[in-house]
């Protein structure tokens, strides 16, 4: 009776730790998915405030340099290159603050004592992003700034961005990091891996990337692309090289 | 059966070992995140708090055209929060300037910003329009003796004050004044021991648009004009107390106008008649607006003093003259009844510019009337400018997670810094 019971109890405790190590199995990777999930959280939010405050301190970007002391003021903004960016980048993000990770939308608004008076607002920067199963996730946050019209007139203002994660995020971001390396003749070639949820096509006219079936989410691109549509979504592996000042996709 | 025992006990032991080591991997996992997205939320907190302040200290006041921390500087300067830009721009209220742009940028209740102010003392800079007539030689003699010590006295409990004497053209010379009564005592800035914080000139040196009229020795309306367009001898600091205090015994360009046609007029006749001088007046006391000085006329005793009724007074009511070289003991009639719209005029002058007139002739003491003066001028200060949700603050320091930031503000008229603190929170 003793060795039959033994007989059932190890099977029985066998099958038992496997389905144990099996569920720890899953655990970690569940764990280690969601860890990656968070670092990229994470990364959103601390890049929402280094584009912020690129934009608002860089000289290169939107911050008022004096020419009597030749020196750049914290958080003032150049009414003139305010305007500036604003027509030069009205679909794109400047290149000042281009994050190849994230796209972004930035609205600067002046701020009035008087409620009834109308504000100024600026826009520039990605006109659209990744939706539905592509949309991964997204940031709306602000930061103060003072906008300089002249020596004596400095209002006060908000500097808002909208930053998304999302899978043409992601692919033209690389594919941009591609072409500025490639232009500065740091990159010969490259590969990697995307992952699509929805048909891509490019329109070369309007230098324009484009992901989704009828409702679609296009970026323009750094530099032109010589690419196929994909027209199914999944996993692909992509060749990247230059020529002749446009990026050859296989 | 032992042995089964142990099988069993090992399963479990194991069992419970995996499914401590998946909770303690999940719990250190969501920690360590939950941890690090508080990190970086805060930090860009942090730096919404410190760009809201460097915005904020570069941002313009539309009337003044100055930087918020130029206005907070001036404020701190002046120990006073609002601040007085003269009637075209007229009064700027820093706190309220501060409030409803951190409203905007850091949300309304969530912010609280103070600025202690150094110890300064402000500077007092008095300009005196002398009456250069016969008449005010008393009042010249009394001034010499006064005004050097008590200068040095204020100078030396720290107050910033510094004198000019602007003394109007012409003027007799008179007798029976001074250290030696037979000599003629003329009237002129060697009378005072000058320094540099005392200083005495002749008005008719200095270039301005107010020329003086009538008797110009005594045309203290437009003496006062020209002094303040002018300026103090060393020049009108920025943001000083600004005082002009004229001393005469007559109204402007004189009481007795017309006397030499055998016609008098001013203030023994219609008020129509004396139009010139009220024109004279009025011209001080619209320059003097214009410049942010306070007016403190000191009336002398035209001869009212002595004599109220103004008649039959001659003998004890003399003032010794010397003109044309000859000398003459004299008791002007005119000059005496024109005492009270010399008052009137003076009390003019001083309501329209914020200041007080004193007179002399009702038994005010010189040095007591200079001294009431600097007190009055001396402005008030305040501790520190406060701006925001003070209470909220103090509740908020006790409960919640506070942002601080600290900005040097220069207090650029007095070469020294003071710190702004500004406090926001959730």
């Amino acid at each position: 009776m003793k060795g039959q019971m033994s007989y059932i109890l190890k099977p029985i405790s066998l099958v038992m730790t496997i389905a144990l190590l099996l569920f720890l199995y899953s655990s970690i990777s569940e764990s280690i998915a969601k860890e990656r999930q968070a670092s990229k959280t994470l990364n959103l939010i601390s890049t929402s405030t280094n584009i912020l405050l690129i934009l608002a301190n860089s000289e290169d970007c939107l911050a008022y340099r004096s020419p009597a002391t030749d020196g750049l003021y914290a958080n003032i903004v150049d009414v003139t290159k305010l305007k500036q960016m604003a027509s030069d980048f009205k679909n794109i993000e400047p290149p000042c603050a281009r994050n190849y990770n994230f796209g972004w939308r930035a609205t600067v608004v002046e701020i009035n004592q008087d409620p009834q008076t109308p504000s100024k607002i600026w826009s520039f920067g990605a006109k659209n992003f990744s939706t539905g199963p592509a949309f991964k996730n997204d940031i709306n946050t602000s930061m103060p700034i003072a906008i300089r019209y002249s020596d004596k007139d400095v209002i006060p203002g908000n500097i808002y961005i909208y930053l998304v994660n999302g899978e043409l995020e992601n692919i033209a971001g690389a594919l941009d990091w591609s072409c500025d390396l490639f232009r500065n003749g740091r990159l010969n070639a490259t590969s990697f891996g995307i992952h699509t949820s929805f048909p891509l096509s490019y329109y070369k006219s309007t230098n324009e990337l484009c992901s989704g079936t009828k409702q679609k989410s296009c970026r323009v691109m750094s530099c032109p692309l010589a690419i196929k549509d994909i027209k199914a979504p999944g996993d692909y592996v992509w060749t990247i090289s230059y020529l002749q000042g446009s990026l050859v996709v296989k | 059966m032992k042995g089964q025992i142990f099988e069993v006990m090992g399963f479990v032991m194991l069992a419970i070992a995996i499914i401590a080591v998946i909770i303690l991997l999940r719990t250190t996992s969501i920690g360590s995140f939950g941890k690090t997205i508080l990190t970086l939320a805060e930090r860009h907190e942090r730096e919404g708090v410190s760009a809201g302040a460097n915005a904020l200290f570069s941002m313009t006041e539309s009337k003044s055209g100055k930087s918020l921390q130029e206005l907070v500087g001036i404020a701190a300067y002046i120990g006073n929060d609002t601040i007085d830009f003269g009637p075209s721009i007229s009064y700027v209220d820093v706190p309220q300037e501060i409030t409803w742009r951190l409203d905007a940028l850091y949300g309304k209740d969530h912010w609280y910003m103070r600025v202690p102010y150094p110890k300064i003392e402000a500077a007092i800079q008095i300009i005196f329009i002398q009456d250069t007539s016969s008449s005010l030689c008393d009042d010249v003699e009394n001034l010499r003796k006064v005004l050097p010590g008590l200068i040095s006295d204020l100078r030396a409990a720290g107050k910033r004050v510094t004198a000019t004497i602007y003394l109007l053209e012409g003027g007799s010379p008179c007798c029976g004044i001074g250290s030696n009564p037979s000599q003629p005592y003329v009237i002129s800035c060697d009378k005072f021991p000058q320094s540099q914080y005392l200083r005495c000139s002749n008005i008719g040196g200095l270039q301005c648009e107010d020329k003086r009229r009538g008797d110009p020795s005594e045309d203290w309306g437009h003496g006062t004009a020209c002094a303040i367009e002018a300026g103090p001898i060393e020049g009108w600091q920025k943001f000083s107390v600004r005082v002009v205090i004229p001393i005469s015994d007559e109204v402007p360009e004189g009481s007795e106008c017309g006397l030499d046609t055998g016609n008098p007029r001013c203030c023994a006749s219609t008020p129509s008649s004396y139009v010139e001088q009220h024109n004279s007046l009025l011209r001080g006391i619209e320059v003097a607006k214009k410049n942010g000085v306070f007016a403190f006329p000191i009336k002398a005793d035209p001869g009212s003093g002595c004599c109220p009724s103004c008649s039959n007074c001659d003998a004890k009511c003399n003032i010794c003259v010397i003109w044309q070289g000859q000398t003459y003991h004299d008791f002007t009639q005119l000059q005496c009844q024109c005492s009270g719209l010399v008052t009137q005029y003076m009390t003019e002058m001083a309501t329209a510019t914020g200041g007080q007139m004193y007179d002399l002739s009702k038994g005010s003491d010189l040095a007591s009337a200079l001294k009431d003066v600097i007190e009055k001028v001396t402005p008030e200060r305040t501790g520190a400018l406060e701006a925001g949700n003070r209470a909220g603050y103090e509740i908020a320091q006790r409960t919640k997670n506070i942002r601080a930031v600290n900005f040097p503000v220069p207090v650029a008229v007095a070469g020294v810094y003071t710190t702004a603190n500004i406090y926001e929170w959730a």
